[in-house]
């Protein structure tokens, strides 16, 4: 992998219907973005536990479990992951559900692709800023305890 | 956290005087505001742990609140309310970063287990 291939914001789709996991990969990947695919919950928690996705497009009507029920779990596996729900049936309560859920955003299908194009963007920029923080409270912790000192000195 | 506070907004002076009597019978230090513009206010000489703000109000409605506070009082975490709930604005709120969204008629207890679990962490407050 290139160093360019590796600073593409990476994003995974999860959507049971072929047509538009197709249609959003290809109008992604021509934006720049590295693109992934899924097509139920199963293969979305799998493909979240072995890659560290930014964003995650995720239909909230998948076959084997909805999208907002896997939504704690992936947001526990990866907790700066910025998750967008889609979904074609949207309620009041449905987007309650994401929000007390951690979603950062609701997209209702069909949507004009300027709109996903926004939403993407936004997540990518949230997400960055969830690594950042991550990445200093860490460091923070670590000069805390002398773990660098120590890992310095073990060199 | 001993006495956690809260700034209630709303244009309606029955729903202002319910929550205000409520809170304050749970312990907490409450203040009132029947407008955006009044909120902000008493948002620049009180500490206030969360926002509970109506969504329909005259002139600031509750989303322009959240702007406002997002931008001037960053941290503090905003509970909408509304008796006019809608795929739209629940949207817009979950996109402005609001933390939650309740509808009315809403049952007073459920509506306080909502707003205390914004309240911020013990281990928040001391980092």
């Amino acid at each position: 992998m290139s160093t360019a291939d590796a600073m593409r914001p990476r994003v995974l789709i999860t959507d049971d219907e072929p047509d538009i996991r197709n249609d959003l990969s290809d109008y992604l990947s021509h934006l720049g973005y590295d693109v992934s695919v899924a097509d139920d919950a199963g293969s979305t928690l799998s493909q979240v536990t072995e890659t560290a996705f930014g964003v995650l497009l995720l239909d909230d009507m998948l076959p084997d479990e909805s999208g907002l029920e896997i939504l704690p779990e992936l947001l526990d596996i990866r907790p700066s992951l910025s998750v967008i729900v889609m979904t074609g049936c949207p309620t009041v309560k449905s987007v309650i559900k994401a929000m007390r859920r951690g979603a950062c955003d609701f997209v209702v299908k069909p949507f004009e692709l300027d709109e996903l194009k926004t939403a993407v963007h936004r997540a990518v920029q949230r997400n960055r800023r969830l690594v950042d923080e991550a990445f200093r409270n860490c460091k923070d912790t670590t000069r805390d305890s002398g773990a660098v000192t120590n890992l310095i000195s073990q060199d | 956290m001993e006495h956690p506070s809260i700034l209630v907004v709303d244009d309606e002076l029955l729903i202002r005087d319910l929550l205000y009597d409520f809170f304050q019978d749970q312990g907490w230090d409450i203040a009132v505001a029947e407008s955006g513009e009044q909120a902000l206010e008493i948002l620049e000489e009180k500490k206030v742990d969360v926002l509970l703000t109506d969504l329909r109000m005259p002139a600031m409605d509750g989303m322009a609140l959240t702007g406002q506070v997002r931008k001037s009082f960053p941290g503090i975490p905003v509970v909408i309310m509304t008796g006019y709930p809608s795929v739209e604005s629940a949207v817009s709120a979950l996109r402005n970063k609001v933390a939650d969204y309740i509808t009315k008629p809403f049952n007073v207890n459920e509506l306080y287990k909502r707003v205390e679990s914004h309240l911020p962490r013990e281990d928040e407050e001391t980092a």
